[in-house]
């Protein structure tokens, strides 16, 4: 099976690393990875922002270069949600329209692609004991469905899910820089719940299938100095990307000791 | 209520600073999600049930003249009144025309937002009319003159000990009171004042063309005594509360009081059809409907936000809203805030009015998820920042940024000339630069942002890893790795 990566501009320039996992986890189940260079941007921020002529242009850049493509696969729910605005950017144009629809119907969430299309019930990676607090992208859990699927395979690992708040982390695009205290406010209490679910035990890993939100509690957790350390789900998945294998090794000391 | 929209900014900080006032709002709108969920999970096919939901209305709202017709005439044939009121002003002078006529003096008030909307409370003040609030909180937020914060839940900004404090001053109840000893004292200082009533103000929730009636749904019977000991009745109600026949109001009593507060149904619901009959022994001997527009025609107008008078004010959109949550309902300025209040008061007022509200959401979708009657409420969000772009009341300096990452987002060479200048270091081996946009200087007062990857992904795949099985993943990933290629499957 043919599929095309979207990196999404923050993958490539913040988490090329979530990307290369992204490429060994589908290609490690059985597909045949492209790559189309052209790529850019989804045009998300402006849409939100409302500025929908210049997200058209870009809409129509990310059109052209995957419309020949099989299926799309972006490591991330929202980039891949916006891909479903298209519609409505070009609801007055018809033949842009339709391919907007065309291209939306190939377009999936990493995790989603890897379970709802390639059936994929376990990766090779083994995180057993590892406590994980997993944080739904709205976007991804609203607009695309994605909730039990990466949760799934983080089972599958051996991985304990532990239970935190589950609202929205706040980052919003935009939002986050246009009112930076309510987004802030919102990241606050998701930390706070965060360190609430380590009191006992702690939690080693915060993971998202959305490097927005992660870029969002990660820096929050940077900032107070504290707690699990973050990555991208695709990451945690692979066994051959670093944070898994310093996982493994962190495990296999423990259970030398 | 004044219009301070556009001080959104200025005034969520401030309850942002308020722990007690943030405390009590997070506490409430959390117990009513909870509730809510519960609730919503017991029907079989909720979906389904707001899909129908949403249709009536819409069926109605296609059709608004014909059973805003229907419903007059029927009213009329009981022997009540109708007024229409193009804004709040006719509105006000409507009521007040009934209150001169029937030379009142006192007046009793159940819950009503659209009362809120057309600040009638302080035009009977200024008539010489003594007004008192009956619902429990309204009560105490009209004793501290504050406004609603909530539409469900007036006074849920409230935290207790202020409450306490209150009624302690002015009712002399102890300090560690109940909240049921308050409520029992609420009552009995109010049920007097039904009976010197001369007349009692309602809101109203649903009136049934085909039947001629208003429907309220409330938890305190305030409502009922307010719309049945006073001889003279006022129902207030938004255009768009109207529904065709009586059966349909039963998907809606179940909905609204799931959505609002978790429960099955309310402790009490009134069908108010016209005056007290000959045949009665009491009741109001006269019923005044007044139906409002203000600004609701232009909505209906409107294709993109016409659904938003679907509304039924079940407040679940405020409660599960994460910025509601933190900034509480009289930062958006006006009588509807949450989800809801972004959408609406645009839409009622006009962009210019409310052009920062629909901004203030992070588009996570809750609220579209939640609604009783589906308004596809983020949707609604970005069509209105389209229009506050389109109007040009953003920053300019905004709309050039906007400009140039649609440009560079649109031309892939360009993407791959930025893409080098982020990674630009002066010496061979220096540290990456963080990037110095100014809008990361608001990102970077509570969180940390990342320095670019060492080498992007465009990078990567153009080195080795567009290959299916690259020699090894050299490069890949940051220069400290004792990482051996290939996959570890168990513990050697
Ligand atoms: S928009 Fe929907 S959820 Fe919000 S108050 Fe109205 S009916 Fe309730």
């Amino acid at each position: 099976m043919k599929v095309s990566l979207f990196i999404t501009c923050v993958g490539d320039q913040f988490g090329p690393s979530a990307g290369v996992a992204a490429v060994r986890l589908l290609r490690a189940a059985g597909c045949e990875v492209d790559f189309p260079v052209g790529q850019t941007c989804c045009g998300q921020p402006a849409y939100n922002a409302g500025y929908h002529d210049d997200a058209r242009a870009v809409a129509k850049h990310f059109l052209k270069t995957f419309e020949r493509s099989e299926y799309i696969v972006a490591p991330s729910g929202s980039c891949g949600a916006m891909v479903r605005h298209y519609a409505e950017l070009f609801r007055d144009d018809a033949p842009n329209l339709r391919r907007a629809w065309a291209v939306a119907d190939r377009t999936y969430e990493l995790t989603q692609f890897l379970v709802d299309v390639l059936g994929v019930e376990r990766t090779d990676a083994n995180l057993s004991g590892l406590r994980v607090a997993y944080h739904d992208s709205c976007h991804a859990m609203r607009n695309l469905g994605v909730r039990e699927q990466p949760r799934a395979l983080l089972r599958a690992t051996g991985a304990e899910l532990v239970s935190w708040d589950q609202t929205c982390c706040g980052f919003g695009g935009l939002f986050s820089v246009k009112m930076p205290e309510i987004s802030s406010a919102m990241m606050n209490r998701k930390l706070d719940s965060l360190c609430e679910a380590g009191e006992e035990q702690p939690v080693d890993i915060l993971t998202s299938t959305d490097l927005g939100c992660l870029m969002q509690l990660g820096g929050g957790l940077e900032r107070r100095a504290l707690g699990p350390r973050w990555v991208h789900v695709a990451e945690l998945l692979d066994p051959a990307s670093d944070i898994s294998w310093e996982l493994h090794k962190r495990n296999r000391a423990r259970a030398l000791a | 209520m004044k219009l301070e929209i556009n001080e959104f900014g200025t005034a969520s900080k401030r309850f942002l600073l308020n722990q007690e006032l943030r405390g009590a709002t997070m506490r409430g709108t959390e117990n009513w999600n909870g509730k809510r969920a519960t609730a919503y999970g017991e029907l079989d096919d909720v979906e389904a049930m707001k899909q129908y939901a949403a249709t009536v209305k819409d069926h109605t709202l296609d059709n608004l003249d014909h059973y805003l017709a229907l419903l007059t005439d029927n009213i009329e044939q009981r022997g009540g009144h109708v007024h229409f009121a193009q804004d709040a002003h006719e509105a006000r002078e409507a009521v007040l025309a009934v209150a001169r006529t029937a030379g009142a003096r006192r007046v009793v008030k159940s819950k009503s937002m659209l009362s809120e909307e057309i600040e009638l409370n302080g035009a009977l003040e200024q008539a010489g009319l003594n007004v008192v609030e009956t619902d429990l909180g309204e009560y105490i937020l009209q004793m501290e003159g504050e406004h609603p914060s909530h539409i469900v839940g007036p006074a849920m900004h409230k935290p207790k000990d202020e409450v306490l404090r209150l009624f302690h001053l002015l009712h002399e109840m102890p300090l560690d009171a109940s909240v049921d000893q308050l409520a029992a004292k609420a009552r009995e200082v109010i049920r007097d004042e039904y009976l010197t009533a001369d007349i009692g103000i309602s809101g109203t929730n649903f009136a049934v063309a085909e039947t001629g009636s208003v429907v309220t749904v409330e938890n305190e019977g305030n409502a009922r005594l307010t719309t049945s000991v006073p001889r003279v009745h006022i129902a207030l109600m938004g255009m768009e509360k109207v529904i065709p026949r009586i059966e349909d109001l039963g998907v809606f009593l179940k909905l609204l009081p799931r959505a609002a507060t978790g429960q099955r149904s309310t402790s009490f619901v009134s069908i108010i059809t016209g005056p007290k009959r000959a045949e009665e022994p009491e009741g109001p001997e006269e019923f005044h409907l007044v139906i409002v527009d203000n600004g609701r025609t232009g909505v209906l107008a409107d294709p993109e936000l016409r659904s938003t008078l679907r509304c039924i004010r079940c407040g679940a959109c405020l409660n599960v809203c994460p910025v509601y949550q933190q900034v509480g309902g009289h930062s958006y300025g006006w009588v509807y805030s949450g989800p809801i209040g972004s959408v609406l008061n645009p839409a009622l007022l006009g962009i210019e009015e409310a052009k920062t509200l629909p901004f203030a959401s992070s588009l996570c979708g809750g609220c579209g998820e939640v609604c009783p009657v589906k308004i596809p409420l983020p949707q609604q969000l970005v069509t209105l920042r389209q229009r506050a772009v389109s109007h040009g009341l953003m920053a300019m300096g905004e709309a050039a940024g906007m400009r140039g990452f649609g440009s560079l987002m649109g031309h892939p060479s360009l993407y791959r000339l930025a893409n080098a200048a982020a990674r630009f270091t002066p010496k061979k081996g220096g540290k990456l630069p963080r990037l110095a946009l100014p809008m990361l200087r608001e990102w970077q007062t509570s969180r940390n942002f990342p320095a670019p990857a060492l080498r992007s992904f465009h990078d990567l795949w153009r080195t080795g890893l567009d290959r299916d099985h690259p020699a090894d993943e050299e490069g890949v990933d940051q220069a400290s790795n004792d990482q051996p290629p290939g996959t570890v499957r168990e513990p050697r």
